[in-house]
This record gives C-alpha cells, structure tokens and sequence, in this order.
C-alpha cells in the first residue's frame, strides 16, 4: 500500500457532493474504468452492449465506446486495478482518465437538454453516448430514470463541473 | 383617451413606467406601445436620416418606428421596439436618436437638408477630401444617423442554450399553428408550438372574430388548457423562430427575463431545435401604402389600429380615419365604433363601394397628405383632383397583407408571386422537412388559416384524424392594387432608414434597377426590421417605374434572423475564464501551492515557472530553474504530452506505417524516438514510442498535437488499414507524467523505487518499464530525455500526480531537487538542440531537421514516398543553431542573410524558430533553418527583423549547444 496519497479530479482529497433543489451532483472517484478492445469474452458476468448501450450487473458495468469497444466500470473500486482482473482482449487502465459526474434528480431530461445535443429518447435507461458539452468530449451514461453519469477529461474536471454546476442551477 | 373598454389587458394589475423620464401607467398585458398609446403619446421616436418625429406604426416585431431605449445602467438596451416590450413595473424607456427634447430635436434640421441625403449620398457626398473620410464625415455620420446608444458597460446577465427535438415545430401560434399543433399532438407525435408572442393566439386576439359563435378567448383558452396538459406538446411563448439551418435544425430564441424588470435567471435562452418537420405558420404583416408626408405620428397599419384597441383597449386618437384599398381595412373602422371612437372617414380608392357600418366612405379616392408637426392632425383626401382636408388624429392604412416568408426562403428559395393576392406567398423550394401554413401562406380568412393548419400536419405526417374545426369567418380577400399615390412631397416606403417613393425614383434614373442594387443605393430594407413593411412595397414601385410587373423586377431573398438576435445569447453565455474549457495538469494544486505562474498551453494551463522569494524578473526564475537542472535534479510535470495505447498483434506494422522510422524492430522494454509525416512527406509530430510488452505500445506527441495525432491515428486504423489487429486508446489524461533531469535524477529517483534497480546496465538510456513505487504505487519509467541531461519520465496514476511531485521535490532537497516550468523547459531543450513545435510547424521536413536518414527505406509509411518527392528533397534549409556576435538577444520569426546583401523575398535564407537566453552559455542562443545551413558552421549572418528594424549578425553553430555528443544522456 503505497504511502501517497491520491486526490480527486476537482483537486480536494475527498469527492465534490453538491445539490441543487432537487438534485445532486456528485463527483465519483471510487469507480474503477478500463477499455476493453477486441473480440473479449464480457467480463464480471456482463453483457456486453450493442452500440448506444450501457449494461449493469451489479457492482460492474460496461457502456459502449465504439466498435468492439467498451469502457469497463467497477463500482467502489478505484484502489484496485480491475483491468488486470479482465482477461482476453486488449485492456488498457482508464479509471485516472476519467472524471465521472453522477447526477440524480427527477425529470432529467429538462437537465438533458440544456447539456448536450441529445434526443432525451436516445438516452433512457440502459443507454449511454458519447457526446460534445461545452466544447469538450463527454461520455453519458443512463443506468436509472433517475440517475445519469457523465465521463469527461480527467484534466477538464474543473470546466466540468463549471458547466454541469451551472445548468443545474437554473433549473 | 382614457383606455377602452374591454380588452384582454389585466386592469386588476396596475404597473408605472417611464418614458423620457415621464411616469405613466399602464396594466399587466399591455406592451410599452400599447400603454403609451393607451395615454395618447404618439410622438415616440426620431427617423433615422431626417430626425422627423415618428409614433406606432405596427403592433409586432415588424414595427420599423418605435424603437426606444429601455433599460438604464448596464442593461440599457438600444433598438427595442416599443411594440414587443412587455409592459412590466418599474420599466425606463427613453426615446433615441436625437439631439435635445424628442419634441424639439436640433437635428431634425437635417429634414430641411433632405435634397443633400438622396439615395446613393453616401457615394455621393462625401468623395473628398479623401482625408476627411476617417476623421470628418464618418464620425459625423455615425453621430447623426446612429440609432441608440450602447451602455458601454460588460451586460451583467447570464444567456443560456440549449437542445429541443421534436417531431414536429410550429413556428407561430395562431389559428393555423394551434390547429396544426394540435393535430399532430393529438396523433401522438412530439411537438413544439413556438409564438414569439407572450400569449397564444396570434391575430385572434387582436380580432373580434368569433370562433363557434363566441369570442375566439374561449376558444383559445380550451385548446391551450388541452395543449398544455398534453406531455408531447411543448409550448415555447416569448420564443422567436428566428432561422431555418441544414438538416432540419432551426435556432429560437426564447426571451426568459425581457419581461421582467431584472432576469430571475437567464435573460434569454438560445434554443437549437431539431425537427423532423416544421411548419412554418408566421402569418402576415399588413402593409401600407406610400402617399406624401404618410410618416407622422398617428398614421399606422389599419390592424395595428384595431389591434391595440381590441386587445389593449388602446386608442391614441379621438378621430379616426381608415385609407384601405381592400376590404379588411373596414373592418378597422367598424371594431373602433363598436369601442366607441369617432370614424371620420374610410378612404377606398376602389369605385362603387359601400360602407359596412355608418362611418362617411370616400370611395374613389385616395388619401393624398398629411398635417400636423408632432403628429397627426389632418389629412388630405382626393378623388379625381379634387382635393379636401378632413381633422383626423389617427389613420390606419391598409395596403392588403404579405405573408411571412421569411424563413421558407432561408435555402434560397424565392417567393413566388401570386397575382389574385397580389403579393408574394412561400417559395416552392421550400427548406427540406418544411411547410407553411396560414396566412404566411395566403389563406386570409380565419376559417382558410385554421383549416390549412389542420392539412398542414395532416400532409406532413400522412394522419387522417382531424380536430374539429371551429365555426370561423371566411370571409374573401378583396383587394384592388394600389402601390402608392402620386405626388410631389416625400412618400415613405421604409420608415425606419427613411426611404421615399422620390429616392426609389432616383435609383431608377441612375440606373440602379436591379432589386439588389436598389437595395444598397438607397439602403431600403437594411435596417433593424429588415424592411418587413417596405419591401415588397419598394418592389412594386420599382416595377411601376420599370414598367414590368413585380415578379420580373425581382423579390427578395430572406436570411436568419428573422429579427435581431443579441449577440449575448449567440454567444452561448460563458464569458471570461469559463469561455471555454480549461485543462489542469495533475500537480496543479501542488503548482498552486507553490506559487507558480501559470501560462495557457493550447487548453492546458502548464506552471511556466516558479518565483521565489527575492526574485523580481521571471528570468531570474528561469535560469536558476535551468541550471539547477543541469547541475542536480529538475522536476517538471509533462503530463500535458499526448500519450496513446497502441495494442494489438499488428501494432508493431501498424506503428512502422504511422512512423518514418521503423518501430517493428523496437525490442520488449525499449523506448524509441519517432517522427511521423504528414500525407504530403512534410514533418508532422514527433515523441517517443515504448514497448512495454510484445503487444502492447505507449506512443508520445506533443502537447499541441496530442488530439490530432489521435484522430490521425484512429483515421489509419480505422479507415486505411481496418484489417489490422489493432487498438488505441488515449491515456494522455491517465497517467501523471514527470520528467525526472539532471546529473542526479538517478539518486533522486532510487530513494522511491521499489527495488527497482536503475543501474545503467540494468536500465540504459531509453529504456522503459512498469514498476512500482512508493510502497506499492504502479508506475512506468521511461528513461529519454528533452533536456539532454541523464533523464527519466515517470508516470503514475493522475490523482497521486501531486503527492508525487511533492515527494519528489521533499526527499530531493539535498540533491538539489528543483521544480521548473515550460520557460526552463525551452531553454533546456533549445540548448540541447531538440525541435518543438515552432520547428514543426506543418512547413518543414525531415531533412531539414537533420533527420531526413530516419525515413526508412526498407518499409513504406505515411508520407515517405512524397518526402523524395523533386522540390521537397532537394530543400537545402537545415536547423542550426545561432549565436549573436554582441550578445544581442535574438528574436523567434527574425530571418536569415548573408552580409551584405539585400533584404528580400529572393534573398531570404531561412528563419528563426526559437529564441531564448541560455544561462549555460550566458548568451542569447537561437534554433533556425538555414539554406545549406549544415555546411555553413563558423559563417557569419545576419538575423533580421525589419518590422522592428533591428539587424543582428549570428554565428551559425551547430543546433547542439551542450553535450553534442550526448554523453549525459547515456551516463
């Protein structure tokens, strides 16, 4: 156990956790991402998604990314490196290339469409996208009605939450 | 006039405003016009040439007179048309465009100069001295003539966007828009029903039309309470369609806090709406007919009368008359005496008419003048030369009806003329996905608009289903053309950038026929309102002259807006540092922490250098980070360096296709430097490529062109070679990078290790490895070098980045370990001879890097066979480095002479790349390209900067100031 000690995306050692009426913004520094490449076998009893998916098996999920590509998530397991645990494949460490947004709150699809150019039918539960927002690259993800990830730069975490802090305090 | 009665104003809710600093009052509903009106205040504003008074003249967005200031302080607001500002407590207006009182403007001296502002005067006028242009005529000009003031101060609200899609948008929530709506609601589809208007109904609730033989209210507040129950319909009120762009996406406007006193949130929102189709159902503008002196106040649209009377119960006049060449100008006259106002005449140049109502006819006859100094006060009416004066303090005017095109002409569709309408009606290639509906597509009546509404959605969905249709009059159109009444004094056509019937006449003598071009010698229709009232009308006129019928003399070609959108809300509403994303590195907080200077590196935000106490000049800073380096241990982040994942059978071919140099033959745990080439054989990025297993590649690339070479990457593999077995993935973000310089980087980097042995045998130069540290913390090592000292990059997860860097710079105080910026990052690499991105700059090669041998010759890749191309293979420049005779410092951009000679294009023999003051050499040193610049060490040249006229002799030098022969490296 090294002696370092990590911080999160926004640059605080503990994860940013706001809310806005209704909903809550919070910064997920526990969940561990990898890409998976190639024709793999799906890991941690997953299913893999077809394009436009975003597939959840208890503390795993897996979100399409691209042809014969996903991003592997591992709930609460940031500490460990789960892309060692994935076998076949290519598999490369990403949970340091992320920072992942998770917003909770009823009626996101009024957030929706102040975020990004998305048709909210295109996002459900089940789905995830890969998408512009504020001029940067984002990955969303739709696990529950309620519930929505968002996956940008690790880098641009700060511009992030800039952007998603503000829509959510006009609704 | 004390207010009318009726009216779909809340008199429950009084509000006090003022104008020119006057309080007034006026009811919830109203708008600035209307409760203006409503308290007789006709004079309003200046004209924008002739400074002549001017009032109301329209009740919508098209109004081209009306236009005050509203707002104070940091929200003055300039242009705004008194016709669509809501009417809300506490509201300033001023009016504009003059030089004292609005009823006594010095400058409407320039009415009595009018001969000298002809069409064209611009051209004409002000041809000489050239000299006065600039400094004389135009401020003059710009002073004269401007329209409102700006504020000058930052706008303190916040705009919003955002991203509708829908099945189906409705721009305009009249009768025939609601009736599409609901249509196309009712059969489950996704709708947006948009109105720039604050209230739904569009001319229904100007009208006193009956719908089901009762007031269209009843009517329209059951359908709203449907549509807005309805969770598939969405109603966007105070929301302007403003454009048609490709692909079915159009951009609105949503005006969220004008009609409050200060926005609660976002003043306005700028909706971009995909729709699978859209009707277009804008309805109709009515307009006027040009006669002498027809600018004055009082003198208005014959609707836009009736319209504020039947919804605002506004009447700014005792005595009306109504000038009408068709039949719904009557109407105008009979609603007034159904509120009680006197109708003095009905003006109808048809013959034989009767009157509706008892109000005096004057048929046969035109209104032909006008009286009165601040406002209405007589007209002239003529019937066959015989002229009278008749009091009147209002006249509406109706020239028969233009439907709104604009936005089905927005894909250059020209509006075709309709000889029974006399007017122009929606093109036939209309914007795909669109169609128009109602008035806006010449069905007049009430029950023709509701009815198209209803076909409209039926045709663009294939429904059977039809709401039903309310009772509504139908009424025919019937008009007989009348384009302006002959005479000697002005007639306005475009009342905003006064335009007469007398400066049309004059573009056609001066040949300037073309509709184009009478647009731009007289400037008609070029102003805010885009000449919504004037256009067509200009047209006509100019056909009367030409002596061709209007749709040969031309039309007009509409482009978004269809009203002014602010540039705030275009913008998007992020101003300042938040403009756009910014990137931080790892150890920002860390940089933060201790003071660094922070610099913007593309969207990166890198540490540039790190003051400490005593020292006053950054390059106090740099060179004790620079030397520091050279003589124990610097550290600096270099994450910002792109990193990709190459893995797959075939990632060693992949990689020697995208390398000049071969990358196949890099063996498990080496590390080597790349160049790759652009299509056409120029340099394009360089890094380093490790091989960290049999399958598995880390390639590097600049800080600039990390996202390019990625993209340029997944374009090969992707689109040119898909049968590779291969994968990328950017772990640029991932991985915290530091680069570890100096003669003691290696002692430092042995007290974090984890048993990892750093011997030089065990880990030579460029060698690379996956290791631990700091008590278990995965990380790779790289040991390469930018610096040209013994060198290592390690990378470890993004979030321990900081603590790394902290650790470092804590167990290395003794070694002198030292954290530097991007400056000390220069000047290390410009001493050691190392090309960056202003020696890559899309215009170089290989060669003149001296590195043209690294293009293989055993292998093809990209760019190798267009490196030998002729031309670009016998480029003689090469980089060479660059020292100044006196010690002058040198400047990046300065070019290359021999002595002596002249200083052109001809003789120009390369350039200077980078520039910096090396402490090492205590002397200013330079990189460049040089013509035959490998075979010209020792020579003498001269660096020159003509801009800022300095002229330097250099020594040429080879481009590696320190070790050359890179012994450091391999220590």
């Amino acid at each position: 156990m090294t002696d370092l000690t990590p911080i999160c995306a926004l640059g605080a050692q503990d994860p940013l956790r706001e809310s806005y009426g209704a909903y809550r913004l919070s910064e997920r520094a526990d969940i561990a991402l990898a890409s998976l490449a190639g024709g793999a076998e799906a890991p941690f009893g997953l299913t893999l998604p077809a394009a436009g998916g975003f597939a959840q098996n208890g503390d795993y999920a897996a979100l399409w990314t691209g042809v014969s590509q996903w991003l592997i998530f591992g709930f609460g397991m940031a500490a460990r490196d789960i892309s060692a645990e994935i076998s076949g494949g290519y598999v490369t460490e990403q949970t340091d290339a992320w920072a992942v947004f998770e917003i909770e709150g009823p009626a996101l699809e009024r957030l929706l469409e102040k975020l990004v150019n998305i048709d909210p039918q295109r996002l459900q539960t089940g789905m995830g996208l890969r998408t512009g927002f504020h001029h940067m690259s984002i990955s969303l993800a739709r696990p529950a009605p309620e519930r929505l990830f968002i996956l940008g730069m690790r880098s641009a975490a700060g511009s992030l939450h800039h952007a998603l802090a503000t829509a959510l305090g006009r609704l | 006039m004390t207010r009318l009665s009726g009216g779909l104003i809340d008199r429950s809710k009084p509000l006090t405003f003022t104008f020119d600093g006057k309080r007034y009052s006026g009811f919830a509903g109203d708008t600035l016009a209307s409760a203006l009106l409503a308290q007789d205040v006709r004079l309003i504003g200046r004209s924008f040439k002739y400074h002549r008074p001017r009032g109301v003249f329209a009740m919508g967005s098209e109004e081209p007179n009306a236009l005050v200031e509203l707002r104070s302080g940091a929200r003055q607001e300039p242009n705004t048309r008194a016709t669509v500002a809501e009417l809300f407590d506490g509201l300033e207006a001023k009016s504009q465009n003059r030089i004292g009182s609005l009823s006594f403007d010095l400058m409407a001296v320039n009415d009595l100069l009018s001969p000298f502002f002809a069409a064209g005067f611009y051209y004409k006028t002000f041809m000489w001295p050239r000299a006065f242009w600039e400094r004389v005529y135009e401020p003059l000009i710009r002073r004269a003539a401007g329209l409102g003031s700006l504020s000058r101060l930052p706008d303190p609200d916040a705009y919003d966007k955002g991203f509708l899609h829908c099945d189906l948008l409705v721009a305009g929530a009249g009768p025939a828009g609601i009736m599409a709506a609901l249509t196309a609601a009712r059969a489950g589809l996704r709708v947006i029903l948009a109105d720039e208007d604050f209230a739904l109904g569009g001319r229904l609730l100007a009208e006193t039309h009956t719908l089901n033989d009762l007031p269209a209210t009843a009517w329209l507040s059951e359908t709203e309470a449907e549509l807005r129950a309805r969770p598939n319909l969405r109603i966007l009120t105070r929301t302007t369609v403003f454009g048609a762009f490709d692909h079915g996406i159009y951009g609105a406007v949503e005006r969220v806090g004008d009609h409050l006193s200060a926005p609660a949130s976002v003043r306005q929102t700028l909706w971009r709406i995909s729709a699978k189709r859209m009707i277009l159902s804008a309805g109709a503008t009515e307009r006027h007919i040009p006669f002498a002196n027809n600018d004055r106040p009082g003198v208005m649209q014959a609707s836009a009368l009736r319209g504020f009377a039947n919804r605002f119960a506004a009447c700014a006049g005792r005595r009306v008359a109504v000038f009408t060449n068709n039949d719904d100008g009557h109407r105008t006259a009979l609603d007034l005496m159904a509120k009680g106002v006197e109708v003095v005449a009905v003006i109808d140049p048809r013959e034989g008419g009767k009157p509706s109502g008892k109000y005096p006819l004057f048929s046969g006859s035109v209104v032909s003048n006008t009286r009165g100094r601040l406002g209405l006060s007589a007209i002239e009416i003529t019937r066959e030369g015989r002229a009278q004066w008749v009091e009147c303090d209002l006249l509406g005017v109706s020239g028969g009806w233009n439907p709104n095109v604009h936005l089905a002409s927005h894909h250059r569709g020209r509006p075709l003329w309709d000889a029974g309408l006399q007017s122009f009606v929606p093109p036939r290639d209309l914007p795909v996905g669109m169609s128009v509906a109602g008035a806006a597509a010449g069905a007049f009546s009430t029950h023709a608009a509701l009815q198209s509404g209803v076909e409209a959605a039926q045709k663009a969905f294939d429904l059977d289903q039809s709401p039903a249709i309310p009772r509504a009059e139908d009424a025919p159109y019937r008009l007989s053309p009348l384009w302006h009444v002959a005479g000697k004094s002005r007639a306005w056509v475009d009342f905003q950038n006064d335009v007469t019937v007398k400066d049309i006449t004059l573009a056609h003598q001066e040949n300037m026929r073309p509709v184009e071009h009478l647009k731009r010698w007289t400037t008609l229709g070029m102003a805010t309102d885009q000449g919504k009232t004037a256009n067509v009308t200009a047209l006509a006129v100019m056909a009367q002259l030409t002596g061709k019928p209007i749709p040969e003399t031309g039309t007009t070609i509409f482009r978004p807006p269809y009203t002014g959108v602010s540039l705030g809300v275009l913008g998007g509403g992020d101003t300042g540092p938040e403009f756009r994303p910014t990137r931080l590195t790892p150890t920002h907080t860390w940089a933060k922490a201790q003071g660094a200077v922070f610099v913007e590196v593309g969207q990166w935000m890198r540490a540039q250098y790190f003051p400490r106490a005593g020292e006053t000049h950054w390059r106090e800073s740099v060179d004790r980070e620079v030397l520091a380096t050279r003589a124990g241990v610097g550290l600096c982040d270099v994450t910002t360096l792109g990193k990709i994942d190459v893995q797959g059978k075939d990632a060693g071919i992949f990689l020697d296709r995208i390398y000049c140099n071969a990358m196949a033959s890099l063996k498990v745990g080496m590390t080597r430097y790349g160049l790759m080439l652009r299509e056409d054989g120029h340099a394009y990025d360089d890094g380093t490529c490790a091989r960290l297993s049999e399958r598995n590649y880390v390639v590097t690339t600049t800080t600039a062109q990390a996202a390019a070479v990625f993209r340029h990457m997944e374009f090969a593999r992707q689109c040119l070679w898909p049968d590779l077995d291969v994968h990328l993935i950017s772990t640029t973000d991932a991985w915290a990078q530091i680069s570890v310089a100096g003669p003691r980087a290696r002692a430092l980097l042995e007290r974090v290790v984890d048993g990892f042995d750093l011997s030089n045998a065990a880990f030579p130069f460029m060698a690379c490895a996956e290791l631990s540290i700091c008590g278990g913390l995965r990380a790779r090592l790289f040991r390469i070098s930018f610096s040209g000292e013994l060198a290592y990059e390690l990378a470890v997860p993004a979030r321990y980045g900081a603590a790394l860097m902290a650790r470092l710079v804590e167990s290395g105080a003794d070694l002198g370990a030292t954290p530097y910026g991007t400056e000390a990052l220069g000047v290390l690499r410009i001493e050691k001879g190392h090309a960056a991105g202003n020696e890559l700059n899309g215009q170089t090669t290989a060669q003149m890097l001296g590195m043209g041998k690294m293009v293989s010759l055993k292998k093809d890749s990209i760019g190798a066979v267009l490196s030998r191309r002729e031309g670009l293979a016998q480029d003689q420049r090469r980089l060479v480095g660059l020292m100044p005779l006196g010690g002058e410092a040198l400047a990046a951009g300065a070019h290359l002479f021999a002595q002596g000679a002249v200083l052109s294009t001809e003789t120009d023999q390369g350039w200077i790349t980078s520039a910096c003051y090396s402490p090492h050499l205590a002397s200013p040193i330079a990189l460049g390209f040089l013509e035959r610049g490998a075979a010209r060490l020792g020579e003498i040249v001269v660096a020159a900067n003509p801009l800022q006229g300095a002229q330097t002799l250099v020594r040429v030098v080879s481009p590696h100031f320190i070790d050359p022969e890179g012994g450091r490296l391999r220590d």
